[in-house]
């Protein structure tokens, strides 16, 4: 289990992270969603003991985990912009990850390094944005640490980089189940990957919920005003359209097939929501939702 | 593969199901594990269990410790008269909504699904 | 493989054509010197006294700026890697002390044989080679230390209080050179009684430890701009 209480993460005046609380049970991956500025690469810095709360605490297994040995060492935390030198070659950035990681799997590495067609005798700093988060990649799955964070891994990466990348991650999970937590922007991509979904507005977490729960929650209805203005009733709405005299709303909401039906029978339509869509409703500004 | 209308876990199951209706999958068939189902279809481990795991509460599957899970003795018959029921609810009372909106009587439909026969 | 393990394996190659580069430059000196008459200063302990003590300097620097993140991003403490990065520099220090005693005796037996000693060369008895290696201890423990209290300055802070950290951090440099200086003769000296300016320079070496572990013990990961 890992556990955030009251985590704060603060640059000078600068609220990162604003008092956090998190349970996540281990052997899962999550998927950590958020806006930018959200505080997510804070709250994963803490995690990883990249740095230490400004108040709070964190507890890996019931111990305190910043600068603990016992979860440092099981802990790989690969940011968007790589924690290595720019002058070192590949090779060279791997052979020392095989040095300092007890669980460094070299084959699995040079594996990924043919997936991902990475040069090993080039510089970091001659490697492609794409083939820089491929490199990350590579750290992060074939250090096989029980807890492995990927902060925007694919960024730079073509749709096909992405695909193996997505293919390896879970392969890899289900052969060496482990706690995975994924930040991304490209949810819709990513999402059927989730055990659980994180989302961050502002510092806070906005939302921590299975992913399944999150599909099909949200709905979008469409039709004549009057009559969707009859069905929305006392409904939560997070966003609206209006055409002329059609109105088109989405509400948190998960309808039963009687309800359904009987909107239809109304004149209504529904459309699904995806996680991408809701994570969209919920995060832009309240003003906007209420608008 | 999946859409975003539902769970998946309910898409999962329902796709097993429509495999027993049609007889791609026979009854005391094997079906795939939940590992093997999550690899093939890109999809978390825990949502594919969770599907298995509704179709084992609903009797359509039944688990082997230690080996896996398969197509129950009675699941088919089972699926069936649950589908029949649900069809005129489901399937005939939508379109007969839609009939009634655009104009076409019921004879017409009658007519015409004589002539699919 | 522990920290310590890992900088000696990495630095090994950096160690070796350091030493070749100051070999090649001690040999190029001594035949220079033999063409131009007789040796009056040790070349050695001008070339391993100084040189030796900037590099290591550059050292510290290096594993704070640049090593300390790849260590951490791959499951290493900071309390880890100062230990390991401490153990590294010591050996490196005692190792290069004895080398540059060493290297002496060699120059003044080879300077000897071959009569190309002048009257000022500092001929190395052992309580000659022993004082060499007194003297030159203190400084290559000091001058690594200083590099990273400077570094940590800087990575941690904002650059004005950086700056403040250098001069603070440049103390255990400033009496390191106070103890063992190497004029441009080639001779060790120094002004007062040795034990006290050791026991200084330790002191001071000491307490610069102490500010880098504090500095170190919490210092954030930076993001690298990428």
């Amino acid at each position: 289990m890992i556990e955030l209480r009251g985590v704060t993460v603060r640059y000078g005046s600068t609220v990162a992270v604003d008092n956090v609380d998190l349970e996540l049970p281990t052997g899962k991956i999550y998927g950590l969603l958020g806006r930018n500025g959200s505080g997510k690469t804070s709250l994963l810095s803490a995690l990883a003991s990249y740095r230490r709360p400004t108040s709070g605490t964190i507890l890996v297994d019931g111990v305190e985990a910043f600068e603990n040995p016992q979860v440092m060492h099981r802990t790989a935390f690969v940011r968007d912009t790589l924690d290595v030198n720019d002058s070192d070659r590949v090779s060279r950035v791997l052979r020392f990850a095989g040095w300092l990681r007890s669980g460094w799997d070299e084959a699995y590495a040079e594996k990924l390094l043919d997936l991902f067609q990475l040069p090993s005798r080039k510089t970091v700093s001659s490697l492609s944005r794409g083939q820089k988060s491929a490199l990350g990649v590579v750290l992060g799955l074939a250090a096989r640490a029980p807890l492995t964070i990927l902060d925007e891994s694919y960024l730079g990466m073509d749709a096909v980089a992405r695909t193996n990348f997505y293919r390896e991650l879970l392969a890899d999970y289900l052969a060496y189940p482990r706690t995975i937590l994924l930040s991304t922007h490209l949810i819709d991509e990513a999402a059927d990957l989730f055990e659980r979904v994180i989302i961050l507005d502002r510092g806070r977490v906005l939302m921590h919920e299975e992913a399944e729960a999150l599909r099909g929650r949200g709905v979008t209805v469409t039709g004549p005003s009057a009559a969707v203005d009859a069905f929305v009733g006392d409904r939560l709405v997070l966003g609206e359209q209006r055409l002329g005299g059609v109105r088109a709303v989405t509400l948190d909401t998960r309808l039963s097939p009687s309800e359904q039906s009987g909107g239809e029978a109304a004149g209504l339509t529904f459309g699904p929501l995806s996680i991408q869509d809701l994570f969209v409703h919920l995060t832009s500004s309240s003003q906007e939702a209420s608008r | 593969m999946f859409n975003d209308r539902s769970p998946i876990y309910l898409q999962i199951a329902d796709g097993i199901k429509n495999d027993i209706l049609s007889g791609a999958l026979k009854e005391d068939d094997q079906v795939m594990s939940t590992n093997q189902y999550a690899a093939f279809y890109q999809i978390n481990p825990a949502t594919a269990a969770k599907g298995f795991a509704q179709l084992v509460d609903e009797g359509v599957l039944y688990k082997k410790r230690g080996i896996g899970m398969f197509v129950s003795p009675d699941a088919r018959e089972k699926l069936r008269s649950e589908r029949r029921q649900r069809f005129f609810t489901e399937v005939v009372e939508p379109m007969l909504t839609e009939a009634r909106r655009i104009g076409i009587d019921v004879d017409e439909i009658v007519q015409h699904l004589g002539a699919q026969r | 493989m522990s920290a310590g393990q890992a900088l000696f394996r990495f630095y090994r190659p950096f160690i070796i054509g350091f030493s070749g580069v100051v070999v090649a430059l001690e040999v190029a000196a001594l035949v220079i010197a033999a063409v131009n008459g007789k040796l009056n200063y040790s070349t050695w302990l001008l070339f391993t006294g100084t040189g030796v003590r900037w590099w290591l300097l550059v050292v510290g620097t290096v594993l704070v700026a640049l090593q300390l993140k790849v260590f951490v991003s791959n499951g290493v403490t900071r309390r880890e890697f100062v230990r390991g990065a401490a153990r590294f520099m010591l050996a490196l220090a005692v190792g290069w002390a004895a080398v540059l005693a060493l290297g002496h005796g060699l120059e003044s037996y080879v300077m000897g044989l071959l009569d190309q000693r002048g009257s000022n060369y500092p001929v190395a008895t052992a309580s000659q080679m022993l004082s060499d290696f007194g003297h030159a201890l203190p400084g290559l423990i000091a001058y690594p230390l200083s590099g990273a209290v400077i570094a940590v300055g800087f990575y941690r802070f904002r650059t004005w209080i950086g700056v403040g950290v250098m001069v603070l951090g440049a103390v255990p440099v400033v009496v390191g050179d106070y103890l063992l200086r190497i004029n441009g003769n080639g001779h060790v000296t120094h002004q007062g009684p040795y034990v006290l300016a050791l026991l200084g320079s330790l002191a001071i070496s000491g307490v610069a430890a102490v500010a880098f572990l504090r500095l170190m013990s919490d210092v954030p990961i930076r993001r690298t701009a990428g």
